[in-house]
């Protein structure tokens, strides 16, 4: 019973961290690229190479480059609000006591495969990126960059691991549902 | 191969009602009903114990092994 509480407690106050996550997130997004001249340039703010883009920025960023830079950055934020809504599903099905449901069984293959489905967002963003950041270049000097980046390689790795654990999970379903039919 | 449940017909001999066993057994009426339609996948010794000591009857009784029919 005890567990239970905590489980309910503490799957609350996950909720509304990704609640809250679902609204920053974007809203980091387009504050970055708003200031980001003042940002990028500024000596108080450290190095600009702590600042991770595909490619270096020499110059600063006219409006349009920045709103085609928030559009692009949107590539791999859409799968990654997804996954917290589904995060936020699996923990209000935990919070209502449904730990072995086909509901808790869908929401982890969701996760799984949204994981999935960031990378190959991330890496498409990487490649835009780096064309809509030298597009104020003259022409010859506008770069394209295609790459894999570790952390990319992890997310495929949990991803495949949560689909997984969402096949464990249906097995656990059935034999719960098993269990409740012997009284 | 299938197991019968005449739960019904121990219930109507012993002139007893169903939410009586279930309050006694400390089950729902709901899952009473489920054990005597033989939708259960099993019944726990504990369960069966506690229905022959209400209908004062033995396992035999309410539990039937019948042969499927070729």
């Amino acid at each position: 019973m005890q567990n239970t509480r905590r489980i309910t407690i503490a799957s609350r106050r996950l909720r509304y961290t990704c609640t809250a996550l679902i609204f920053f997130l974007p809203f980091v997004n387009i504050l970055f690229w708003t200031f980001f001249n003042q940002f990028y340039f500024s000596a108080s703010t450290g190095p600009a190479s702590m600042v991770p883009l595909p490619v270096q920025v020499s110059q600063e960023l006219s409006g349009a480059i920045r709103l085609l830079a928030i559009a692009t950055e949107m590539i791999p934020l859409t799968p990654m609000i997804y996954g917290l809504v589904k995060l936020k599903e699996l923990f209000r099905l935990y919070e209502n006591g449904h730990i072995f449901t086909t509901g808790n069984v869908a929401c982890f293959r969701s996760l799984g495969r949204t994981l999935i489905a960031w990378v190959l967002c991330n890496v498409l963003k990487n490649s835009l990126l780096s064309v809509v950041l030298t597009l104020p270049h003259p022409p010859g000097q506008r770069i394209i960059t295609l790459g894999l980046y570790s952390s990319e390689f992890t997310a495929i790795f949990v991803g495949i691991v949560i689909l997984i654990i969402a096949w464990v999970m249906d097995e656990a379903r059935m034999i719960q549902e098993d269990q409740a039919l012997i009284i | 191969m299938t197991i019968i449940i005449n739960l019904d017909i121990m219930l109507a001999k012993r002139k007893v009602k169903s939410k009586d066993l279930a309050e006694f057994v400390g089950i729902t009426e709901q899952n009473l009903s489920l054990i005597k339609t033989g939708k259960v996948k099993g019944i726990r010794l504990g369960t069966l114990n506690a229905i022959c000591e209400f209908l004062q009857c033995q396992p035999g009784d309410i539990l039937e092994h019948r042969e499927d029919e070729a």
